[in-house]
């Protein structure tokens, strides 16, 4: 904590010598731009963390503002009910993002274009709504004559109050990329389809993102009533928000600092020369476009690369390791069934009266030519694809079409053909991340402990001496060689303990030592956990290194099961693979 | 009888303008899946066509092809120094052309200004229907609507190039290695959109306010009405536009304007919870 | 001596940055079968989109009738004489099946026609709706009626009832006559075996298996592909 305390002080402290040394006029000016700086970081907040770019988030600082200024004349602009009534109006609007994310979101997981679009919509609508109702806002002359918050001074100490916002923004945002809450919407950014598979719902990740950015940018609206004294249907533009994209785009959308500093340079130059520079704005537009195209990491990235050019490398000190609670996957008991299972995709008739029984523990090979549905099958027991008829069973329970992210409590665990790690992320952040997977509740994602957890699981793997994963735990698992992410993504895999544990292609991509190292580390699983283990593979040494039981698929059916040798001598196998009668 | 009458036609005139304004954004995002935020500023510059045209001394019919060389040329350079970058990723297409629709709108201000622009109706008067007068200018463009839809519709279906557009959009992989140029028809299908966006804005210009801004209500209209009938047919965006179209005039001419928006918005956002794939799923 | 029609030399390749071919080198004439055999997940595939240009070569080069066409696109490489037959996605799905033939141009199906009457009898169909053999039916249709100097076919028997695998080696037969080269990559060794000039096996180490000629041995070619 120590590094972001000395930031947020150092940021205090600049700002608080603002008006003593360019005085009240400029603090109020930057006071300003300050307070669409900490809108901006709520869009910064979204897009960055969430992975989703809203394009009316003015709409929050917008309503924010009207409700702020009608409260304050209400009540005489007094301290604390104004304080409680903006911290009530920013937990209303962002309980309402909260809903609209999760609706949007829950669809589809790619629906994220769609969302910016109805942000947009939502501030136009907005926007007319107050320039046409002007007996409750005052149309387009504004909602004015309200006494400022506490009676603050615009030009005066009203200041300190937007610095105060600023640090408890930029300090909390700041603490949030500390906290495993920060870490699983970095992971959410990265590397969607594999959070779900780590048990989150991952609609409902995006929706805190949401809820967390309309707070934000609520907040700042809120002191933006009592700082202009009147509010006009311009603070839920379409206007503003536009220039909220572009002010967290061009500071830097994955820094928490990176929209505040966008804001505040972008506010200052503009304020300089929109009157000398007829073309300013065109300007403006032109940076953004060309930092969407070149450098959309904006100025934060921009200036974290020369930092690592330089030689500073951020330490992020790391919680003490501890064991971790039980996991929720390691409890699930049951046999997975599949009873006459039905899928299509479109025309295409994918599974046609599949059914499997596996056993309770121990390892199962499926194998079939390309087209037999072995990859389909591990999508309708996660849930990724819907069956049209058939059931899934894990024991008594039925799992027939349940939500991806329900897998993992469910006891299942699911590895890729192509392998999915937190790219982005390091080494480190995945570990923690595989080892809350499962087992944290609620309130143990604003725990910083929660990231010292040890799956006992994961930790065997990586203390494999073969394992050469050790050492690169700074490096960013995107960057990793394709053995290596066979490797790592394993670990995410059984973290949890899953009790299913299926496995696409584990070795694909991998050299022959590689694969033999794999082959062991399934086995070594198997044996420690007494979980089933279902590998589906191409490679027939690999089946008779891992000395299972196999299931030939073919045509989306169940076409024999036994030893290798058994189903080598099938009839029925061999003129599938040979291309006889068929 | 006479209310009715004209209730109709309004509803009529309304999905016309929105057929035509969305036929842009159908193509560039129903086919090519680029989500194209400069659409309504498309149309903007369509309609700016009128008043390039004015400042430049030349007889108002010339704005049909100062309009079509004007946006053509400007939807030929997005695609080859932003789009052309950014084909299957929808998310990274939805930001460049946000940033190229407010660099359009702030680049028609600097040269424009602010103001509102009148541009007269080409067609004066009223055409009396039965008992109702309507609008000559508004039934020509609801005649000139259908006809260009029915048009398209055989077009795409009968036409070489309709097919080979149809091809790449169902099979990009087998179009490639059919011999078919998927990089320059992908550009060819953009730059049409576009152009068609700006016809758009051009016809619609005498009864829609022609001010930088004008965009953004084309655009989210244009999208509702894909999200609402489906992506990727002509009979998707027939059924979306009718039902957005239709929904708003009703609403607006119930209640208020507002009340129209709010209900598409409120439409909009319940098919993409419940039926992400629109009315119109093409099989 | 035959001058080669396609040459690769030391090709590279794969998805991204996994290589599934590593160093491979092959040649053909015109007039010739060359057979690739392999179970599935040992590259078949890859080596298909390879040559139509769908990837891109990470090493190596490849050569058509003396023309360098390593950096061509796909629709460059159909131009130069290539067609090929996808594993997957052979047909356009939402287009009939006289839109499907028509792309090609002005063709006519002669012997085709009477080898896969249903072709002719369902031109008002929709691709996307007939069952599988039949789509395959239809790509290979397209494919041999493309003017082409080079086919790749890519498991073109799979799913298809005998009788029609016999009127589609007849086709490859009769088109090799004429001086088209093919390259056949089966699962399917009986058909193999009765096309191929030459063969190559593959396995996840390359090539495992060679023999042209009276040297093609079914025994081998089984152990090469059997589980």
């Amino acid at each position: 904590m120590g590094s972001i305390v000395a930031v947020n002080a150092a940021l205090a402290l600049a700002l608080l010598a603002v008006p003593a040394l360019w005085g009240d006029f400029m603090a109020w000016q930057i006071g300003l731009y300050l307070l669409y700086g900490v809108a901006a970081q709520g869009v910064g907040l979204a897009w960055g963390r969430g992975g989703f770019l809203p394009l009316g988030n003015a709409v929050f600082f917008g309503v924010a503002a009207y409700a702020a200024a009608m409260v304050l004349n209400a009540t005489g602009g007094a301290l604390l009910p104004n304080l409680l009534a903006m911290l009530a109006i920013a937990g209303v609007l962002a309980a309402l993002a909260w809903g609209l994310a999760a609706l949007v979101f829950h669809g589809r997981s790619d629906s994220g274009p769609f969302f910016s679009l109805i942000t947009l919509a939502l501030v136009l609508i907005v926007a007319q709504l107050a320039e046409t109702n002007p007996s409750i806002t005052g149309g387009f002359n504004g909602y004015a004559g309200f006494a400022p918050l506490a009676g603050l001074d615009p030009y005066g100490n009203l200041y300190y109050a937007i610095v105060a916002l600023v640090v408890a923004v930029s300090l909390s945002l700041m603490a949030l990329d500390r906290l495993p809450a920060g870490l699983v919407l970095r992971a959410l950014v990265a590397q969607e389809g594999r959070l779900q598979l780590l048990g989150f719902a991952t609609n409902r990740v995006k929706a805190w993102a949401f809820a967390g950015a309309a707070f934000i940018t609520a907040l700042a609206g809120t002191l933006y009533a009592s700082h202009q004294g009147i509010v006009t249907p311009q603070a839920t533009g379409f206007v503003l928000s536009a220039e909220l994209v572009i002010w967290a785009a061009v500071g830097g959308r994955l820094h928490p600092l990176g929209a505040l500093f966008g804001a505040v340079a972008i506010g200052l130059l503009s304020a300089e020369l929109r009157d000398i520079l007829p073309w300013w704005e065109v300007v403006v537009a032109m940076i953004f476009l060309l930092v969407v195209l070149l450098a959309p990491g904006g100025a934060a990235e921009l200036v974290a690369r020369g930092a690592r050019a330089l030689g500073w490398q951020r330490r992020i000190p790391q919680p003490a390791p501890c064991p971790a609670p039980s996991s929720r996957a390691a409890g699930a008991t049951g046999a997975l069934r599949l009873e006459d299972v039905q899928l299509h995709a479109g025309a295409v008739h994918i599974l046609r009266g599949l059914d499997v029984s596996c056993p309770e523990s121990g390892i199962l090979c499926v194998i079939g030519p390309n087209g037999a549905g072995k990859t389909t099958m591990l999508k309708a027991i996660t849930g990724a694809m819907r069956l049209q008829s058939g059931r899934i069973l894990l024991g008594e329970r039925d799992i027939t079409n349940a939500p991806i992210h329900a897998a993992l409590d469910a006891g299942i665990g699911r590895k890729m053909q192509i392998p999915t790690v937190f790219g982005g992320l390091s080494l480190t952040e995945n570990l923690q991340l595989a080892s809350l997977a499962g087992r944290a509740r609620a309130g143990d994602f604003l725990h910083p402990a929660t990231l010292g957890w040890q799956s006992p699981a994961l930790a065997r793997l990586m203390a494999h001496p073969a394992v050469p994963l050790a050492g690169l735990s700074a490096r960013d698992a995107g960057s990793l060689p394709q053995g290596h992410r066979q490797l790592l993504e394993l670990g995410l895999t059984i973290a949890a303990e899953p009790q299913i544990l299926l496995l696409d292609e584990p070795t694909a991509g991998m050299s022959p030592e590689e694969t033999a190292l794999m082959v062991e580390l399934i086995r070594d699983y198997q044996a420690q956990t007494g979980a089933f283990v279902l590998v589906i593979e191409h490679d027939m040494a690999l089946v008779a290194a891992l000395d299972a039981r196999v299931l030939v698929l073919h045509q989306g059916r169940n076409l024999a099961v036994g030893r290798l040798d058994e189903v080598r001598a099938n009839p029925a196998v061999a003129a599938v693979y040979a291309g006889g009668e068929k | 009888m006479e209310a009715a009458l004209l209730i109709g036609l309004n509803a009529a005139w309304q999905i016309a303008a929105l057929a035509l304004l969305a036929l842009g954004l159908a193509i560039v995002f129903g086919l090519l899946r680029i989500l194209n935020m400069a659409h309504g500023e498309f149309v903007m510059l369509g309609a700016y066509a009128h008043v390039l045209t004015a400042q430049a001394g030349l007889p108002p019919w010339m704005a049909l092809p100062v309009c079509i060389g004007f946006v053509g040329l400007a939807a030929l350079a997005v695609e080859r120094l932003v789009v052309r970058h950014l084909y299957d990723r929808m998310f990274d297409s939805l930001l460049a052309t946000w940033a190229l629709s407010i660099l359009m709108r702030e680049a028609v201000e600097l040269v424009w200004g602010r103001a509102y622009r009148n541009v007269p109706l080409p067609v004066e008067g009223v055409t009396q229907l039965g008992p109702v007068g309507y609008p000559s200018y508004r039934l020509m463009v609801i005649a000139l609507i259908v006809i260009v839809f029915f048009a398209l519709w055989r077009w795409y279906r009968r036409s070489l190039t309709g097919v080979r557009l149809r091809a790449m959009v169902s099979n990009p992989a087998l179009a490639r290695a059919s011999g078919i140029n998927t990089a320059r028809l992908s550009a060819m299908a953009f730059v049409t959109g576009c152009v068609s966006a700006g016809l758009a804005g051009l016809i619609l210009a005498p009864v829609l306010a022609v001010e930088p801004n004008m965009g953004l209500d084309a655009l989210i209209r244009s999208f509702f009405a894909l999200v609402v009938g489906g992506l990727g047919t002509l009979e998707g965006l027939g059924i979306g536009v009718a039902v957005v179209g239709g929904l708003q005039a009703g609403l607006s001419a119930a209640f208020s304007q507002t009340a129209g928006y709010l209900g598409v918005l409120i439409l909009a956002i319940l098919f993409l919870w419940r039926r992400p794939d629109g009315l119109y799923r093409r099989r | 001596m035959t001058k080669m029609l396609l040459r690769l030399e030391d090709v590279s390749g794969g998805y991204g940055d996994t290589l599934v071919h590593r160093g491979l080198s092959l040649e053909l004439a015109a007039g010739q079968v060359l057979g690739v055999i392999g179970r599935n997940g040992t590259g078949k595939t890859t080596l298909a989109q390879l040559i139509g240009g769908e990837l891109s070569l990470a090493a190596g080069r490849m050569v058509l009738g003396g023309r360098d066409i390593s950096s061509l696109p796909p629709w460059e490489r159909a131009k130069a004489g290539i067609a090929v037959m996808p594993q997957t996605g052979m047909v356009f799905d939402a287009l009939t099946v006289a839109e499907n033939l028509a792309l090609l141009g002005p063709v006519t199906l002669g012997k085709l026609g009477e080898r896969f009457p249903h072709v002719v009898d369902r031109l008002s169909q929709q691709a996307g709706s007939m069952s599988g053999g039949e789509r395959k039916i239809l790509g290979f249709v397209r494919t041999m009626l493309s003017p082409a100097r080079l086919v790749v076919l890519d498991e073109p028997s799979e799913g298809v009832q005998a009788e029609n695998i016999a009127h589609m080696q007849d086709t490859i037969a009769e088109a090799r006559a004429a001086g088209l080269a093919c390259i056949l990559l089966e699962q399917n060794i009986s058909m193999v075996e009765a096309l191929a000039d030459s063969v190559i096996a593959l396995d996840s180490n390359g090539i495992v298996y060679k023999a042209q000629g009276a040297q093609i041995d079914r025994k081998a070619m089984l152990a090469a592909i059997s589980i």
